[in-house]
């Protein structure tokens, strides 16, 4: 019923949308880190914008994708995209006017939270919880906000399976505005002047099809798990979480946010770019190509490209200093559609991913076949070299017509 | 140094150097450790007019705070890193 082969590629911008809403990849190493880090500001009340951020951008697509369809077949419809995705699985069957009490052994938060940080003390599949409030308001044709969301019990906890209860009611997640469309960049773009991007990108494109939910409604790739996530819901997080801290502390605030938000996408480009650097797509395909370290930032730039995170490029590279740059990357694009114009920066997961990135090419022997996929690895290798500093000068978002972010030592 | 008179001007209750346990966090722990505990031990730190950064907890030699901070650190310490700090 659901077939991600039915929603063409942007070649033009760099980007996939599904049922209206932008989608994007992410990693378990980048999704948990994000979660547990505003889950570390417990003073913060979160659990409203973890939940009402999924239900938000589900709401908007399984709308769109439900448009015709049966209660049955929605629900089936519903079930698909959430598997294909990569977020477990799901048995709406049972769904009624009355709302679910839904039990599933499959969820791809809690599998992974246990994966990196072990035993939970408060079930962390917030996510879930939203996609069903927003297949129930879509299912049964109810407002959002007179849906009641909540999980009961978690794996991630060391419950047999994971609960969620969901009923009409008064609404305990928050809700949001419309959305603006989104608004590309025009800006004329620099190429990454590699004589091979034409080549690689040629022989990945299209490639992200096959990332689809096994029969277990995981994506298992390149060593780590990844989802295909709604891009306003990854990114609401993120911009609630720092005008929380923001309320809290003003700029002290932000500047404690924004260290761990960097970091969230330094580990994710950390993990995930080196399992696709040491990958045998990447070892027949691309390496072949590679003289330099160098190349090997260009390889990658020019594989990543076909992902859906916008047009990444590189203005100048070497160990000491990058300047990288992305024409509509996910973040600044989310910012716009759902908040209009920052009087600051935003891209702080891409921004952190060429963090990685460099770490990885200039601080590790990657390029030699040292594979470090270990949170120990991680830990020491940053511990024992100079850690590289992040700068981002750049921001569509901020009026500007990319992201440019300066990683230096 | 100037941190310290910073903290000690403002406290007329007993401190206690609360510098060796953001060292075990940082031995004992992950690279972001300390901005870790920095997001939650954040209004407690505003309540002592403290605006500590990591970067600043690296360059101090020193870092007196008064003792109910002390002991707050210590918890969110223990909590986060997971392995007790052994006071010396």
């Amino acid at each position: 019923m659901f077939d991600i082969q039915n929603y063409p590629y942007d070649t033009e911008h760099h980007c996939l949308e599904v049922g209206g809403e932008a989608m994007i990849f992410h990693c378990h190493h980048y999704l948990n880190y994000l979660m547990r880090s505003i889950l570390d500001a417990d003073y913060i009340d979160s659990r409203p914008f973890f939940i009402g951020s999924a239900a938000d951008a589900v709401y908007g697509q399984l709308a769109h994708l439900c448009q015709g369809l049966s209660q049955d077949e929605a629900k089936r419809m519903a079930a698909e995209v959430y598997k294909t995705f990569g977020y477990g699985l799901i048995d709406l069957s049972g769904m009624t006017e009355a709302g679910i009490t839904l039990k599933t052994v499959k969820s791809y938060y809690s599998k992974t939270w246990l994966m990196k940080f072990g035993r939970s003390k408060k079930p962390v599949d917030y996510y879930t919880s939203g996609f069903l409030a927003a297949a129930y308001a879509v299912i049964f044709q109810r407002p959002l906000n007179t849906v009641h969301a909540e999980q009961t019990t978690c794996m991630a906890c060391a419950d047999a399976c994971n609960t969620h209860v969901v009923r009409p009611g008064e609404c305990n997640f928050a809700s949001y505005p419309a959305k603006r469309p989104t608004q590309f960049s025009t800006a004329p773009k620099v190429s990454l002047g590699w004589a091979h991007e034409e080549a690689v990108t040629s022989a990945f494109l299209g490639a992200h099809v096959h990332m689809v939910g096994n029969e277990e409604g995981f994506i298992p790739a390149f060593g780590v798990y990844i989802t295909r996530n709604q891009s306003d819901y990854v990114n609401r997080l993120q911009f609630e979480f720092m005008r929380a801290m923001r309320a809290v502390a003003g700029d002290y605030g932000e500047k404690l946010a924004t260290e761990l938000l960097l970091e969230a996408g330094h580990a994710c480009g950390f993990f995930t770019y080196g399992g696709i650097m040491t990958s045998e797509e990447w070892n027949t395909l691309v390496k072949p190509c590679l003289s330099t370290r160098e190349d090997w930032i260009k390889g990658l730039a020019s594989l990543i490209n076909t992902m859906g995170w916008g047009y990444h490029t590189a203005i100048e590279i070497s160990r000491e200093r990058a300047v990288f740059r992305n024409y509509n990357d996910f973040e600044d694009l989310s910012h716009l559609r759902m908040y209009g114009q920052a009087s600051k920066p935003v891209p702080w997961a891409n921004s952190g991913g060429f963090t990685g990135l460099m770490q990885l090419i200039y601080n590790t022997d990657l390029v030699d076949g040292e594979v470090i996929n270990t949170e120990e690895g991680f830990r020491q290798m940053r511990r024992a070299k100079a850690n590289y500093k992040t700068h981002i000068t750049q921001s569509i978002a901020c009026g500007d017509g990319y992201l440019e972010a300066v990683i230096s030592l | 140094m100037a941190l310290r008179e910073l903290i000690l001007g403002k406290t007329e209750s007993p401190v206690k150097d609360v510098k060796p346990i953001f060292l075990h966090a940082i031995a004992q722990s992950e690279t972001m450790i300390l901005d870790r505990m920095l997001v939650r031990l954040l209004p407690s730190l505003l309540q002592h007019g403290l605006m500590l950064t990591a970067d600043a907890i690296r360059q101090s030699e020193q870092i007196p705070v008064p003792d109910e901070l002390f002991a707050h650190i210590r918890h969110v310490a223990d909590e986060l890193v997971g392995t007790p700090y052994v006071e010396l």
